[in-house]
């Protein structure tokens, strides 16, 4: 085996332009919680289905609220829920993943992956359909049905990487040091399958924006009056022939959070996987 | 070969089982009475009563189950709480729309996923493979229903190349019905043919490392040569894998585009159920859509065994 | 004429020079062996002679098949010889043959690539090539996937894709190295018979002399992307005029010095030990047919002894392994360390476990890649109730012991040739100070010059410390190097037992034979005349 590492790496520019969208949605969010070009909740008929120009950047809604103003809040709405979904889906599919894998074969994986592939049958729409139906419609709703979807995605990332693992002989060593399933987990396979974890994180984090951004626009997921970006597109959609920007910022809005996700998803398994990378 | 499709078949009905029995408790868990609400407030005890014998809604709820499950078999879905029609006949109907439209958005996505990947691979590192990933990007970040309404707008209501809605039907031949789903069939298609395109071109990318296409190449093949009669085949085993989970997200996003194009399909049955309280409909929406996904996975790793010898034993 | 001269070869991949200027010939009809370690270029020859280099790589100089220069052919009329004039077989049989296609249609491409006969025709021929190279070249046999089939069957694939075409020369590269040795056997058996019946030459190439011996008219000895001799294999092998082939000889015949002092109390003793594994339900109703991978083991290490179990892939080594370290659960028979008697079931604690460790083969999946050599080495240590004080000066005294540096601890695996970091592993087995150490197939992954130091490391590790060794390998010349007694396994039994020198010298189990026959040797009017004498 050659060393790998000595070579000096490109930063790949997927990572440059993934991280440069991705961070500046983050900022739009973050700066929402103190300043927002004017108020989401204020109405103002008078100035409504305005076009973008001085006094509204991005132009105005149905109902005369500042277009610029709802991305920003309905950004924050959007990443947060999505937020929230992978780390359900990391925080109990991450542990079962590896646990499957530290008993391979075992009556308890057989269990953990069977109710995987029965979690899968339902697609997060379904999950969400379920859970309004018995409990009403909200975030909350979308949040639980997203991060429900997401477990099974994790367990089975975090299983397969680990059984390949378990494989090589750092982890036999590690038995015959007395170590224990649990500690081996934690010291030895965690910080090797990270890299994969993180990717596959920027990649259900992009997919729970969609997602979101759907069960908001059919009713499902964020309620009015909280701004959301699939709300918003719900909204205005009957206005699109009327006055096209009213879809088509959101929209955009929508494509470039997720756009820049996925390239900085790309990018950093480019980065931590060389062998990966020279495929490609 | 016998012995693998008999475990499969087993898999798929414990599968069904189980998720019958998830839907069932959900909604159980609901509070309020079915036959109140379809009586209204001022009925009598005694109707209440003779309603909710009627629909079953008596006795425990392992018995309630098997009774519904039962039903189930015998296509017998029960009756509608709001509409007083069984609710089979409506999800049939409805899925005369949902289930073409789905399937329909399937097969563009393979038609187009699998050429596209397919040269994105042969033509690698080049002008049009870097063209064909960027724009598959932009495939995979789009809301299919934004890009539904966009298509609506553009192709129905400003060139009026294709109708912008609301669906005739099967009767009047296959054309009209066609023409009315090809619009939203589309907006499902391209994100999930993007990131499919993008599975094949890895995975064509992958079988180029193999040994075998080494040995293939040694016996004389041109590397194209190689790539077709070794590597494809090998290829489509993870681009499988994909397509079976895209179809529950192919059938899922039927039923959040049928809103944009005014289609009463599936969704439209299963939203306004769960705005009237018409849980029956709603239990068997959702029946129907989980036994469509498990149905596709089944089908899935049945084709698996064709393409892959080595899952034939087991 | 030569059928293939290789006139000044050199080829660099992106700047990087691979081999230098090659001049060698191979006439028709003879074994022409190339034999060298790792890197040194061997299978870069091979590729370019087929054409087949990766992308990116630079030639220069010629290859003439019969006068012609392949290197200049373009690559249309390239891939008219290859497979017709050209057949190659590589040394990975697990992986060589597509997995989706029935062998008989890929034995039959080679022949309906070149065009030479019709689908029908093809299928019967390609039945034909697979009975000569010894499998069923029936309807059936034509229709088995690669998975069913055993590594030597698959070889025995691909020499029949290799050789439908009557190719004027066979290139093997490394045709054996992933067999069990009397797999290998038989698989040089029908190569040698094949040149002689079809008249075709056979370019063996190879990192183990001993197979050169028995094959090769003529042999180069490569290293570094040079060939540093030629010739007869009898003047080259009893020569032996450059000092690199000299090295290479010493060290693939090489026994290290011993002299272990073994006593006469066990550290290790097994009793009755079983393992069975459930294996798949052949249909979903059926019992769980199970699989005895190990059957009613029983021996004894004594301290200072080194113990050698050898057997072939699949005879359940490995399974005894994991038993004994105790990765695996005792289903049946006690396990005896240091005076102590386990039950089955009976999991090792803590402090029986620091008297027992481990060194694993591969050197590139034995260390967490992220941790340095000093938290590696150290690891053992969660054995102790603490980490002792003086752990640092530990790990380092034991870099020191294994031959590496002080300063080599604050270093990451990676930075570590596969000799250095099975040095690494050592130290690791050592820290705790165990009174056994097992070696599972320890220096198998190794180039030979590498294995004789790691032996030599090893005895004087075992004069040191007093150390007992189980060293399990399916090399039975490597076992005859070190162990004092040898055990061998068949299908979870020990067949035969006893001193190695009874056992190798004398073997009275039917296996032993014939396993003891089927290990490569270099015969002895092969040897230098000193090493004749020392080894009668």
């Amino acid at each position: 085996m050659m060393p790998v590492r000595s070579r000096r790496r490109q930063i790949p520019l997927a990572l440059v332009l993934g991280l440069a969208l991705t961070s500046l949605f983050v900022v739009l969010a973050l700066v929402s919680f103190i300043w927002t070009p004017y108020d989401v909740t204020k109405l103002d008929v008078a100035n409504r289905m305005q076009l973008p120009s001085a006094a509204h950047w991005l132009g105005t809604d149905n109902i005369g609220r500042d277009i610029l103003a709802m991305i920003m809040v309905g950004t924050r709405t959007s990443i947060a829920v999505a937020l929230v979904a992978v780390g359900v889906g990391v925080g109990l599919g991450l542990p079962l993943g590896l646990l499957a894998a530290s008993r391979h074969g075992s009556l308890l994986d057989e269990a953990i992956m069977r109710s995987n592939d029965l979690v899968f049958a339902f697609p997060s729409l379904v999950i969400a359909i379920l859970i309004t139906a018995a409990f009403g419609p909200s975030a909350f709703n979308a949040i639980l049905a997203i991060g429900i979807f997401n477990i099974p995605v994790f367990a089975r990332l975090s299983r397969s990487a680990a059984l390949s693992l378990w494989q090589l002989d750092y982890l036999r060593f590690a038995q015959t040091a007395g170590k224990g399933v649990a500690r081996i987990s934690l010291e030895h396979i965690l910080p090797n399958i990270l890299n994969i974890l993180i990717v596959q994180m920027t990649i259900q984090f992009s997919l729970g924006i969609l997602a979101e951004s759907g069960l908001s626009y059919i009713g499902l997921g964020v309620q009015p009056p909280t701004p959301s970006l699939g709300r918003m597109l719900a909204d205005n959609r009957t206005l699109t022939a009327l006055a096209p920007h009213l879809t088509l910022i959101p929209g955009m809005a929508i494509v470039l959070i997720v756009l820049g996700l996925n390239l900085l998803g790309d990018g950093l398994r480019d980065l931590t996987d060389p062998k990966l990378a020279r495929q490609r | 070969m016998l012995a693998f499709l008999t475990a499969r078949l087993l898999t798929m009905i414990a599968s069904l089982l189980v998720a019958s029995l998830v839907i069932f408790i959900m909604l159980d868990l609901v509070p309020g009475d079915p036959a109140s609400l379809m009586l209204g407030l001022n009925a009598t005890p005694e109707a209440l009563a003779a309603l909710r014998e009627q629909l079953g809604l008596d006795g425990p709820w392992p018995q309630r189950y098997l009774a519904w499950i039962a039903g189930l078999l015998r296509g017998d879905f029960g009756l509608s709480y709001t509409y007083r029609v069984p609710v089979s006949g409506l999800i049939i109907e409805r899925l005369a729309i949902s289930l073409p439209l789905a399937l329909y958005a399937l097969g563009l996505t393979v038609v187009i996923a699998f050429p596209v990947g397919m040269i994105a691979a042969a033509t690698r590192r080049s002008w049009g493979d870097v063209s064909i990933m960027g724009l598959t990007q932009l495939g995979i970040a789009m809301p299919n229903f934004w890009f539904a309404i966009q298509l609506q707008v553009l192709f129905a209501l400003v060139l009026r190349w294709l109708p912008a809605g609301s669906f005739p039907g099967w009767q009047d031949g296959l054309w009209p019905a066609l023409t009315a789903l090809t619009l939203p069939a589309i907006a499902l298609a391209l994100p999930q043919a993007s990131i499919l395109a993008r599975v094949m071109r890895s995975s064509v990318l992958e079988t180029l490392h193999q040994d075998y296409m080494r040995s293939a190449r040694a016996k004389g093949l041109s590397a194209a040569g190689a790539l077709v009669k070794h590597g494809l085949r090998n290829a489509l085993i993870p681009v499988l894998t994909i397509l079976g989970l895209q179809f529950a997200f192919l059938l899922a996003g039927a039923i959040i585009i049928e809103n944009v194009f005014y289609l009463s399909g599936l969704g439209n049955l299963v939203f306004k159920a769960i705005s009237q309280r018409d849980l029956i409909v709603v239990r068997s929406c959702v029946m129907v859509l989980v036994f469509a996904v498990i149905a596709v996975n089944t089908l899935v790793d049945l084709t698996y065994g064709l393409v892959d010898p080595r899952l034939r034993k087991h | 004429m030569s059928l293939l001269d290789f006139q000044g070869l050199e080829v660099a991949i992106r700047g990087q020079t691979i081999l230098r200027p090659l001049n060698f010939q191979i006439q028709p009809g003879e074994i022409y062996g190339l034999v060298g370690e790792s890197g040194s270029g061997k299978s870069m020859t091979a590729l370019a002679a087929m054409g087949l280099l990766p992308n990116g790589s630079q030639t220069r100089g010629k290859i003439e098949l019969e006068g012609q220069d392949l290197l200049a052919l373009p690559e249309r009329r390239m891939r008219n010889l290859r497979g017709k004039a050209l057949g190659m077989i590589f040394q990975e049989p697990m992986t060589a043959l597509n997995p989706v296609q029935p062998v008989g249609q890929q034995v039959a491409e080679t022949l309906l690539v070149h065009g030479v006969s019709s689908k029908r025709e093809a299928m019967d021929r390609a039945g034909d090539r697979l009975e000569r190279v010894g499998l069923a070249g029936d309807k059936t046999g034509l229709a088995r996937f690669p998975h069913e089939l055993s590594g030597g069957q698959r070889q025995r694939v691909c020499i029949a894709m290799a050789i439908a075409l009557r190719p004027k020369l066979l290139i093997a590269d490394e045709p054996t190295t992933a067999l069990d040795v009397s797999t290998q056997a038989q698989i040089l058996e029908l190569l040698k018979e094949l040149v002689e019946d079809e008249g075709m030459a056979l370019m063996l190439i190879t990192h183990d002399l001993a197979v050169v011996a028995q094959m090769a008219q003529r042999v180069a000895v490569m290293n570094q992307g040079e060939i540093v001799e030629q010739g007869r294999t009898e003047d080259v092998f009893c020569q032996q005029s450059h000092p690199y082939t000299r090295r290479l000889f010493a060290a693939s015949t090489h026994k290290p010095a011993r002299a272990a002092k073994v006593e006469e109390r066990p550290v290790l003793a097994v009793e009755g030990l079983s393992h069975a594994y459930p294996k798949t339900r052949p249909h979903p109703f059926a019992p769980r047919p199970s699989f005895q991978a190990v059957d009613a083991i029983s021996f004894q290490l004594r301290q200072g002894e080194s113990l050698g179990l050898v057997g072939e892939s699949g005879c359940g080594k490995s399974t005894l392994s994991r038993l004994i370290l105790g990765l695996e659960p005792r289903q049946q028979g006690n396990l005896s360390l240091d005076d102590q008697s386990l039950a089955p079931g009976e999991a090792l604690g803590r402090r029986l476990r620091r008297s027992l460790q481990v060194v694993f083969q591969d050197p590139a999946g034995s260390f967490n890649p992220r941790h340095r050599v000093e938290r590696i080495v150290a690891e053992p240590f969660h054995l102790l109730d603490k980490r002792p004080s003086d752990w640092r000066a530990r790990v380092e005294k034991a870099l020191l012991a294994v031959g590496l540096s002080a300063e080599d601890r604050h270093k990451f695996p990676h930075e570590f040739s596969g000799g250095q970091r099975q040095r690494i592993a050592i130290a690791r087995a050592l820290i705790i100070r165990p009174k056994i150490i097992v070696l599972d197939e320890a220096v198998s992954a190794l180039d030979v010059s590498i294995r004789a130091t790691i032996l030599d490391l090893l005895a004087d590790l075992q004069r040191e410390y007093g150390l007992a060794y189980l060293f399990i390998s399916h090399d039975l010349s490597v076992v005859e190097a070190i162990a004092d007694r040898v055990m061998v396994m068949r299908a979870g039994q020990i067949v035969e037992h006893g001193p190695t020198a009874d056992v190798m010298g004398n073997p009275q189990h039917p296996y032993t034979r014939a396993l003891l026959a089927a290990v490569p040797r270099i015969p002895d009017h092969l040897r230098p005349p000193a090493q004749t004498e020392q080894s009668s």
